[in-house]
C-alpha cells in the first residue's frame, strides 16, 4: 500500500487523468458503471457509459453477386450483447464459489437482466418481486462477451453468430466488423456512421478470393480468418496481408 | 548548474518541491518532453530547475524510471515491461500512484503516465466500490438523492 506521507486525495485528481485510467478498462461497461459509483467526483468526472444494446446501426445493405443479375437485399439489424459474469460477495470470509450469470440482451430501463448459469438457478421471484441485487456488494469479473447481429424484419432472415461479429472495446467510439459468409464478405461499421461498408472483392496476395469465417478484435486490429485458415489483418482502408 | 562528466555526459540538476537537488544525465531528465522543452529554452544554463509540483519523494521514483528508460533501446522491450511491471509495483509501496500519475503527467512522460494509469485501471478492475474507497480512503458522500441513483443504475435483475 502507498506510503502514508505526501498522499495525494483522489478529489485532486483532474477529470483528464481520470478518463485516461477508465480508458485503460477491458471490461469497458460493467466497470464504468462501478467507477461511478464510488464518489461524486468520479461520477461527475466520467459520463455514462454507452451500453453496446442500445447501438442502433443502419439497414445493412447487401448484394448476392452469384446470382444473375444480383440480387440486393435490405436487412434492418440489431446487436445482441452476450456477456458471461463471475459475481462474488465483496464481503465474504470463506472462499464462495462465484456465481456465472449471463446478461440478457438487453436492459430494460437501465436495469441490467440476468440469467443464472449456476445450478441450481436463482429464484426468479422472491417477496413477490422479481429479484434483483445491487451490483455495487460484488466482484464481478467478465468471463465472456460476444455480440452477434441479428435481422429485426422476420422475412428477410440474418444472422452474424458470435464468431463472426468482433466490436473494438476502445471507449468512447465503437467499431463493429462481421463477416457474412453467405455473402462473401465483411461488414464494417462505426458507431455514428450512416451507414455499414463492405469490403468487397478482398483478396489474398494470391489472388483467391477470401472466404471469411470469423472475425476477432486483438490489440487494436480486426483479424479475419478465412476458410483455408489464412488470417487476414483488417485495417483502413482494407487490405488483405499475410 | 550545468556541469559536465568524465565520459562528457552533459548534467542537469533538477530540484524537488521540497528543496531536494538531484543532479541527472541530460538523457536522463530529457525523457520528460516538459524538461526536455525547458533546456532547450535554456532554463537549465543556471542554477538547477524548480519542480514545483513534483516532491522530492515521487522525483526519485520518476527519475529511476527515466534512467532505465533512457539507457535502454527497442529491442529489449520484453525486459523493459517485466522491469515496469516491477518498478510500479515498488513505487506502490513508497509513494501514491496517484501523485506519480500527477507527476508524470505534468513532466510529459507518455510511458509513465500510460504504464501508472493501466495499473491504476487493473487495481480497480473487478472490485466493488466499497472496496476501491478502503483501498485508497475515499470518502463516500453522495447525497441521498444521489446515492439512489447510482443504486438503480447499478442493480441487476432477473428476467
Amino acid at each position: 500500500m502507498a506510503a502514508p506521507t505526501s498522499y495525494s486525495l483522489w478529489s485532486e485528481l483532474p477529470t483528464d487523468l481520470l478518463l485516461k485510467i477508465v480508458l485503460c478498462f477491458e471490461n469497458n461497461y460493467l466497470d464504468v458503471l462501478r467507477f461511478r459509483a464510488v464518489c461524486p467526483s468520479w461520477r461527475s468526472s466520467i459520463p455514462f457509459p454507452p451500453a453496446i444494446p442500445n447501438l442502433s446501426p443502419p439497414d445493412l445493405v447487401v448484394e448476392r453477386s452469384t446470382k444473375q443479375p444480383p440480387v440486393v437485399k435490405s436487412y434492418k439489424v440489431v446487436f445482441k450483447e452476450l456477456a458471461v459474469f463471475a459475481v462474488q460477495p465483496a464481503v465474504s470470509h470463506t472462499a464462495t464459489t462465484p456465481l456465472i450469470l449471463r446478461t440478457k440482451p438487453k436492459p430494460s430501463k437501465g436495469v441490467m437482466m440476468f440469467e443464472s448459469l449456476n445450478p441450481p438457478p436463482m429464484p426468479k421471484i422472491k417477496d413477490g418481486k422479481a429479484a434483483a441485487f445491487d451490483l455495487r456488494d460484488f466482484r464481478v469479473t467478465r468471463v465472456r462477451f460476444d455480440h452477434c447481429l441479428e435481422s429485426v424484419d422476420g422475412r428477410n432472415s440474418l444472422v452474424a453468430i458470435p464468431s463472426q461479429v468482433a466490436i473494438s472495446s476502445s471507449f468512447p467510439r465503437y467499431m463493429v466488423v462481421a463477416v457474412l459468409p453467405d455473402y462473401h464478405t465483411v461488414a464494417m461499421w462505426r458507431v455514428g456512421d450512416g451507414e455499414w461498408t463492405l469490403v468487397k472483392d478482398l483478396m489474398f496476395e494470391d489472388r483467391r478470393h477470401c472466404r471469411f469465417q470469423s472475425v476477432v478484435f486483438l490489440n487494436d486490429r480486426f483479424y479475419a480468418f478465412d476458410l483455408s485458415g489464412l488470417v487476414n489483418q483488417l485495417s483502413e482502408p482494407f487490405v488483405a496481408v499475410h | 548548474m550545468s556541469i559536465t562528466t568524465e565520459n562528457n555526459e552533459k548534467m542537469i540538476t533538477l530540484m524537488s518541491s521540497d528543496g531536494e537537488e538531484f543532479v541527472v544525465e541530460e538523457a536522463v531528465a530529457a525523457q520528460s518532453q516538459t524538461i526536455k522543452h525547458l533546456i532547450e529554452d535554456g532554463c537549465s544554463t543556471e542554477g538547477s530547475i524548480p519542480l514545483p509540483n513534483v516532491t522530492g519523494r515521487v522525483l526519485s521514483e520518476v527519475i529511476q524510471y527515466c534512467k532505465k528508460h533512457s539507457s535502454s533501446d527497442d529491442k529489449e522491450e520484453k525486459e523493459l515491461e517485466a522491469w515496469d511491471a516491477e518498478f510500479v509495483k515498488a513505487a506502490d509501496d513508497h509513494v501514491a500512484l496517484t501523485d506519480l500519475m500527477m507527476a508524470a503527467n505534468f513532466l510529459d512522460i507518455k510511458g509513465l503516465l500510460d504504464l501508472v494509469a493501466q495499473t491504476l485501471a487493473n487495481m480497480i478492475t473487478g472490485k466493488s466500490p466499497e472496496e476501491v474507497r478502503r483501498m485508497w480512503n475515499i470518502k463516500n458522500d453522495f447525497t441521498p438523492e444521489e446515492a439512489e441513483k447510482v443504486r438503480k443504475e447499478n442493480q441487476w435483475a432477473f428476467e
